[in-house]
């Protein structure tokens, strides 16, 4: 095959259309990525990189004092934030497609709305909210249940995972909604019919129908939240590091982009095995794909 | 029917609103245990409601539902011994046959070995042994139903509530699940509701139909006497084919139809009166023969096979009378025909007089 037919073939041949597609993912995608891969395995200078190559970043990350704890919280955070809004998520989505009605669409823009409020913006309003002359402490004061305002909510996990959660709750309810879609209620009526209360229903037919939806969901906000490196620097406590906070750090204050790098691809790492446990776990239990009727 | 021995199931004076909608009027029914009653009428006159308000989907505003004589009007379905086949499949897409089938006896904690024999007998009955393993979306719609049918009897409900189950397949495939059907309840003995709105169903189906119309069920009788018997114009409408003709009665022997003289079975008192005249009972005659009978002409015909369908056009009448012959005996009748339409006295139904009168 000589060069011109090569070409025609870029030009005309079928991949043709696809190819703003292609450019699009190697500039933003591709090449951030690789570069950064690359960075991983040189050798740091001051707000620099620089042969030769070597696995000693990957190392000495592993080994640093504060990785295990900043893991620690990350997964902690993660966990609690993404589980939390999964929880919320399916009330919300499934009270959305079963017995909101009319409601379904007003409540349905409200989310996607609160979406655009600006992340900064969102954080803050925490800190209004749990402060100790925040709404909390007001109505809890008003209220006559506590004499003192709660000054523990701000300023600690349970003010990051809050946030966390808030930020993750809209991903979720969108992802669910549009799952529970093919789920008629007349399946829910059938396992009714059957036999099945409330929880029965949850559990035989809902959860597993969902599985696939909800394993995404929440591995997306799981994603989502243990990298946030923004929350805990405003609501967090002191001497809570989080993996995200230490690959910053290690790009702006040490100016060790090499370290930071490789910290990025090991935790770039764990998220992939955790999608992969993930996929084979729905795969054993056939949940992967649910090919609904027509 | 003894005493001690409550019908299967009793309907007592059911309403149901949906806003300002009646969907259901003051409904009672009862239905002896092993029978088949449908429940016929056109889409929107509240069987799907009724059906529902039986198997515990939803509660009546007013009225009783009694299983065997006990009370469940506010047993919620899931503790409800009557069991629902809807009318689009609804078998579960993350299990198998096999799953689905043992969906109510595995909430009920029914022993393995039973569960086992409990899934293939209902398979058996419904001819898909070997399915067990089959998905939703490896079936067709007739297998889907025919699944649904199997989990619902492997429950041994009192009552199976069938929701139109095969009104989205095929006409082959229906006329096949009819008969599936009748030997289904022939083989079980199981206390069977069916809702459709195709009267030919329901004719061929049901030891008694409850025709429905408008949230009020017109006629509760068996399918012959609903054809044979209709109790009003709807009725005799709706199931079946029929001529609905006015007749004024003058005094004894003084019946006219459009204006020509007829005699109605009965000799009813002087009145005006809705006449139900099936088209298979109408025969025609050429008006060069003497002989009772409306005169008109023949203005179109329709060969069908075994008969031919005639449409007749009657001075004084303002619908064409329909007539059906079987096809032997139509050879020599065409469009532009002048005939004279006869039918035996006995072969006509007199409803009750418009005014009142009986
Ligand atoms: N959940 C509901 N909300 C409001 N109206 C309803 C509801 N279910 C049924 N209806 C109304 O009640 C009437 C009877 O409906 P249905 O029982 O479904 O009729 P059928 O099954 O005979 O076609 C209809 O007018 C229908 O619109
Ligand atoms: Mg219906």
């Amino acid at each position: 095959m000589n060069a011109s037919v090569i070409a025609r073939r870029l030009r005309f041949g079928p991949g043709a259309a696809s190819a703003p597609g292609a450019l699009g993912l190697i500039v933003f995608f591709l090449a951030p990525v690789v570069t950064l891969l690359v960075y991983s395995f040189l050798t740091s200078g001051r707000f620099s990189v620089a042969r030769p190559f070597t696995l000693s970043n990957y190392d000495a990350t592993i080994s640093a004092a504060g990785t295990a704890g900043a893991v620690r919280n990350s997964v902690l955070l993660g966990v609690l934030a993404a589980g939390v809004a999964v929880v919320v998520g399916l009330a919300i989505a499934s009270w959305l497609r079963y017995y909101a009605g009319r409601l379904q669409n007003v409540v349905l823009s409200m989310i996607i709305i609160s979406m655009f409020a600006s992340y900064l913006v969102r954080i803050y309003a925490f800190r209004i909210l749990l402060g100790d002359e925040g709404a909390v402490n007001t109505v809890l004061d008003t209220l006559g249940i506590v004499s003192e305002p709660v000054s523990w909510m701000l300023f600690s996990r349970f003010a990051v995972v809050c946030a966390l959660t808030h930020i993750a709750l809209p991903y979720v309810v969108l992802i669910l909604y549009g799952a529970f879609r093919p789920l008629d209620p007349a399946y829910l009526e059938a396992a009714q019919d059957l036999g099945a209360g409330a929880l029965t229903r949850w559990v035989r037919v809902i959860l597993p129908t969902m599985a696939a939806p909800i394993g995404s969901a929440f591995l997306m906000t799981f994603v989502l939240t243990s990298a946030d490196y923004v929350t805990p620097q405003f609501l967090g406590g002191t001497g809570q590091q989080m993996v995200g906070l230490l690959i910053q750090t290690n790009f702006t204050v040490a100016g060790d982009w090499a370290r930071g790098a490789a910290l990025s691809f090991l935790t770039l790492g764990a998220y992939l095995l955790c999608y992969v446990i993930m996929g084979l776990g729905l795969r054993i239990a056939k949940l992967n794909t649910i090919r609904w009727g027509t | 029917m003894s005493e001690s021995n409550p019908p299967r199931l009793q309907v007592n004076n059911v309403t149901q609103r949906f806003g300002d909608v009646v969907a259901l009027d003051d409904v009672s029914l009862s239905v002896n245990d092993g029978e088949l009653v449908s429940l016929l009428g056109p889409s929107g006159c509240g069987k799907t409601t009724l059906l529902r308000i039986i198997g515990g989907l939803a509660a009546p505003v007013e009225g009783q539902v009694l299983l065997s004589g006990e009370d469940v009007t506010h047993v919620p379905a899931h503790k409800r011994p009557t069991h629902l086949v809807f009318q689009r499949p609804t078998m579960f897409p993350h299990l198998n046959v096999f799953d689905n089938i043992a969906f109510g006896l595995r909430i009920s904690r029914v022993p393995k070995a039973e569960l086992r024999s409990r899934v293939e007998e209902a398979l058996s009955l419904v001819r898909l042994p070997g399915y067990e393993s089959r998905r939703s979306h490896e079936l067709s719609g007739g297998q889907m139903q025919r699944i649904a049918l199997a989990r619902a009897l492997a429950n041994k409900p009192q009552v199976l509530l069938l929701d139109e189950p095969f009104s989205a397949l095929d006409l082959k495939v229906r006329l096949a699940m009819e008969g599936e059907l009748r030997r289904l309840h022939r083989e079980t003995g199981t206390t069977i509701i069916f809702v459709t709105h195709d009267q030919r169903e329901a004719l061929a189906l049901s030891d008694r139909i409850a025709l429905f119309n408008q949230g009020r069920i017109e006629q509760f009788a068996p399918p012959w006497d609903i054809y044979q018997e209709p109790c009003s114009e709807f009725a005799a409408g709706f199931v079946g084919d029929a001529n609905t003709l006015t007749a004024a009665v003058s005094g004894p022997g003084g019946a006219t139809i459009g204006g020509q003289p007829v005699s109605l079975p009965g000799d009813p008192h002087a009145g005006t009166y809705t006449v139900v005249l099936r088209p298979e009972l109408v025969t025609l005659q050429p008006q060069s023969e003497p002989g009772p009978g409306l005169a008109g002409v023949i203005g179109d015909l329709a060969y069908r096979g075994s008969v031919v369908s005639y449409e007749i056009d009657i001075e004084g009448l303002d619908r064409p009378l329909r007539a059906e012959l079987a096809a032997a005996l139509a050879a020599d009748m065409n469009v532009g025909d002048a005939v004279r339409a006869t039918w035996r006295g006995a072969d006509c139904l007199v409803l009750d007089a418009d005014d009142g009168a009986s």
